[in-house]
């Protein structure tokens, strides 16, 4: 073997950068919000830009986010426990009924749709507590169950909204570009990158970091979980890119297996999540 | 393992708290390591030392999710180390900029003389072979064959069963045994080793 070592010179200075970042790591406070972590196929949407976060973010002409028009006023719950929400008969121009869920202690949520969400105690008093989706009117549909732990407190609060499609722009490469919507996505997708900034993610290599274009290759259920199991835990950060779909203005990061997987019994009922101690793994702020 | 050198626990969780001089330590331990590992993978040694920075600024990135086995963060380590080398450009380009400025070596000083030539020939053959693993294979090859770490250990580390490790074991050792075999010979060399019978 020739001499297999570490430059010293190199070493050296890796070492200095290691330890600096460190040290100035116990100084700074947690900044979780800054960061936008999607679970293996929670709310796959969420992070993503569409009608709602794309108004709050004030990109009031993203293309293909849908203009949505609040109809009445919210109406707001407070439940522990599961519970079968009555929404109340939608208005006769409403589209669709926007929902937040709030978590008001620990737990999990699992909804109609099949989605989840989980509070963790440092989730509690940020914006992580909040979950936001939309479900769709439909006739005779006046319900919705949310599943959770029996001690779980969560407050619901909806509206029901007309929505109105655009649809997306072209850039000069001929790439469209714009918000999730009923028609998909585009070739390049409206989000959040982890640094704040606003941009956009190419719809292949966002497929590639969630894994839906490799969940298409599977033939078997073992082929699956195997693949599961070699993401378990592990992070993907894609380029973020202005939408010339050139200029990169920061990243986004896909995350799998974010701590644990939300199960449910035979009825449906939220088992008890599988919550690492902290004794056997440590956890402190800051990212 | 299982000695007091492999031990990190204690270490780990002061860096933790952001003691800078603990993880340095562990720098320290590993770093030779892990650059061995990394060179195993791609056998150009300023991209190992690319995929050295990289797996430690990794570690300290992902300190919440860093799994320790037996006591030593080293298999996490060695794991991403993994990771980062099936893709290099990929990986490093989070920090391209931090490690573009840390202090280099001369290229010429460091690839000089036939022997590092040759070398480089043979390292390259094992780096093609370990290419033709699967992410999984890859890691518990490397954990197993290359650091010593009970099947068992390897397996807990990438959520699989003893079982399924140890069958994936089986196979990776006998793709690579294929890959790595001699190709046929010239003539010449025939004639010099003879059958003697």
């Amino acid at each position: 073997m020739i001499d297999l070592r570490v430059d010293e010179g190199f070493s050296k200075a890796l070492r200095a950068e290691l330890v600096s970042r460190v040290n100035t790591a116990a100084s700074n406070q947690p900044r979780k919000a800054t960061r936008w972590w999607l679970g293996a196929g929670v709310f796959v949407g969420a992070a993503l830009l569409g009608g709602v976060g794309a108004t709050a973010a004030g990109l009031l002409t993203l293309p293909g986010a849908p203009i949505i028009t609040p109809l009445g006023t919210p109406t707001t719950e407070t439940h522990t426990g599961p519970a079968t929400i009555d929404l109340g008969t939608a208005p006769k121009e409403a589209k669709a009924i926007r929902l937040e869920m709030t978590c008001l202690t620990t737990g999990s949520w699992a909804y109609e749709s099949g989605a989840t969400s989980t509070c963790k105690q440092h989730d509690l008093d940020g914006r992580a507590a909040t979950t936001r989706f939309q479900i769709p009117v439909a006739p005779g549909k006046e319900t919705t169950t949310i599943n959770t732990q029996a001690q779980s407190q969560w407050r619901l609060t909806w509206t029901f909204v007309d929505v109105e499609s655009t649809d997306w722009a072209t850039n000069a490469n001929g790439e469209t570009y714009g918000a999730e919507n009923d028609n998909g996505q585009p070739e390049l997708v409206a989000v959040k990158a982890t640094n704040g900034e606003y941009g956009y993610v190419r719809k292949a290599e966002l497929d590639d970091a969630t894994g839906a274009s490799r969940a298409q290759t599977f033939r078997t259920p073992e082929e699956a979980l195997a693949w599961q199991a070699e993401r378990q835990g592990k992070s993907y950060a894609i380029d973020v890119y202005d939408s010339d779909g050139k200029t990169v203005v920061g990243e986004f990061v896909v995350q799998d297996g974010n701590g644990h997987v939300v199960e449910t019994d035979g009825n449906g009922h939220v088992l008890e999540p599988d919550l690492p101690s902290a004794s056997t793994m440590p956890r402190l702020g800051g990212l | 393992m299982g000695n007091l050198e492999s031990h990190d626990a204690g270490l780990w969780t002061r860096s933790l708290t952001g003691d800078g001089a603990a993880f340095g330590v562990l720098f320290d331990r590993h770093r030779d390591r892990v650059f061995r590992h990394a060179y195993r993978l791609c056998g150009n040694r300023h991209t190992s030392e690319d995929i050295l920075a990289t797996a430690f600024l990794e570690l300290w990135k992902k300190r919440r999710k860093v799994k320790l086995v037996e006591h030593s963060i080293l298999p996490w380590l060695l794991v991403t180390t993994t990771n980062v080398a099936r893709n290099t450009n990929r990986a490093t380009v989070r920090y391209r900029k931090m490690l573009d400025a840390l202090p280099r070596q001369e290229e010429a000083q460091v690839d000089s003389g036939e022997a590092t030539y040759l070398q480089a020939v043979l390292d390259q053959d094992v780096v093609d072979a370990l290419k033709t693993l699967s992410p999984i294979d890859l890691h518990l090859i490397s954990l197993v064959v290359f650091e010593g770490y009970p099947v068992n250990a390897a397996a807990e580390l990438l959520n699989l069963s003893p079982a399924a490790a140890k069958s994936r074991m089986h196979r990776a050792r006998s793709k690579i045994k294929e890959v790595l075999q001699p190709k046929p010979a010239p003539p010449s060399q025939f004639v010099m080793e003879g059958n003697g019978s």
